[in-house]
């Protein structure tokens, strides 16, 4: 609980970096999602099996939705794309990675 | 064939690459109750209280972090254009010196007028019912602004917003309780009647500037401006025969009652003439910068036609 807290908290201020800062910096004229490689990164260094990469797929894709300036999209488009993303990952994860295992 | 995997290690392989009925359901059943609630939101509207919510409790840090940004951004676009911005000056110093010609010019022309709408008893009244906002957040990628006016200062859907030197950025878009989201002019939602208003040149040579003024013909052609995402701006729908020319100025029209009439939308980049198309498209530069933008206003109530 006490992790899903932070994350709450650092997606937060994640995104309002995000809206607020990075609007000016874009990179060729596209402008990076922090949130959803966040969102990646956490995925793929976590546990398949962890739920706190679901979560901050939810949270980030959540606050997206708030957070982007769109009249055209569904609110909550971004939520269940990143939860797409988040469980695309896992399974991927899950089915065709082997971590290696220590030797006994 | 033989198997020379431990069968407990292959067990746990197994049960870690197989998803089981019961967390395919339950993944399954997390979704659709994710899915419902988002729909519920977007059918009770419920979606902008929450929106207004977190604007509100954010907009100071988002306000700060703006700024901050903007300052970040601009410094280093001083450093990377260093090389270009000699030209650039020497540019501007000449069109610098054009426009003070012009302005001289344009003061003599509205002291006339002044002297015939005293004539003619019409007055000077205000175009336009202004409100001041503040921008809190740009959402660059989809051309929005996010201000912090909204129902509470009565901004209503359409409205249209400027900039402090009255060029058009665009129309308010969604609004909430505290703030609005403005639809830029290039979003690709926005389309508008515009017009290239121009003297003709044949009688501009060999007169004075002033007499010039006087008895030459204004020539307008008419088009659509529409916004083609990512910060460009198209005019459309112009007649082939119309001649335009690169640097040509664009301004708003009255004919689809959207905007204000003469508002400054941007100059002629780049014309595309295809030989299957009846109509010229035009690239434009719009005459605003978001980087410099800080202070906007929305027009609360205008007329179509300035002076009526």
């Amino acid at each position: 609980m006490r992790k899903v807290i932070i994350l709450l908290f650092f997606l937060y201020i994640l995104v309002l970096v995000q809206a607020g800062f990075f609007a000016h910096f874009p990179i060729f004229g596209f402008f990076p999602n922090f949130i959803f490689i966040f969102v990646i990164i956490i995925n793929i260094f976590e546990k398949p099996k962890d739920k706190l990469g679901l979560c901050a797929g939810f949270l980030g894709g959540f606050f997206l939705d708030i957070f982007s300036l769109s009249n055209n999209l569904f609110f909550g488009f971004y939520t269940l794309i990143s939860l797409f993303l988040v469980i695309c990952i896992k399974f991927i994860l899950m089915r065709y990675v082997q971590l290696p295992t220590e030797s006994r | 064939m033989r198997s020379y995997m431990n069968p407990a290690k292959r067990d746990g392989i197994k049960k870690r690459t197989q998803f089981s009925l019961h967390s395919k359901l339950k993944l399954g059943v997390i979704f659709l109750g994710i899915l419902a609630f988002f729909v519920i939101l977007n059918i009770t509207n419920f979606s902008k209280p929450i929106k207004n919510f977190f604007y509100l409790i954010s907009s100071p840090v988002e306000q700060m972090l703006f700024r901050k940004g903007s300052g970040a951004s601009n410094f280093f676009e001083g450093i990377f254009r260093s090389g270009k911005l000699m030209e650039e000056n020497k540019n501007l110093r000449f069109e610098n010196q054009e426009l003070l010609s012009r302005i001289s010019a344009l003061n003599e022309a509205e002291k006339e007028n002044e002297t015939l709408r005293d004539v003619l008893n019409l007055g000077m009244k205000n175009d336009f019912e202004l409100l001041f906002a503040q921008i809190v957040s740009k959402d660059i990628a989809r051309d929005s602004l996010l201000i912090d006016k909204g129902l509470k200062d009565e901004i209503k859907k359409g409205f249209p917003v400027i900039t402090g030197q009255k060029v058009l950025l665009g129309r308010i878009g969604e609004v909430y309780d505290n703030f609005s989201e403005v639809i830029l002019v290039s979003n690709k939602e926005s389309s508008f009647d515009a017009k290239i208003s121009k003297l003709d040149v044949k009688e501009v040579e060999d007169i004075n500037i002033f007499s010039t003024l006087r008895s030459t013909r204004v020539k307008e052609v008419y088009g659509v401006v529409k916004g083609g995402g990512g910060l460009k701006i198209y005019l459309d729908l112009i007649p082939r025969e119309d001649k335009i020319l690169k640097d040509d100025i664009i301004t708003t029209a009255a004919l689809g009652g959207i905007f204000p009439q003469g508002l400054l939308v941007g100059r002629v980049k780049d014309i595309k003439i295809s030989d299957l198309d009846p109509f010229q498209k035009a690239e434009i530069t719009p005459a605003f910068s978001l980087q410099d933008l800080d202070k906007i206003f929305i027009i609360k109530n205008f007329k179509l036609v300035a002076g009526q």
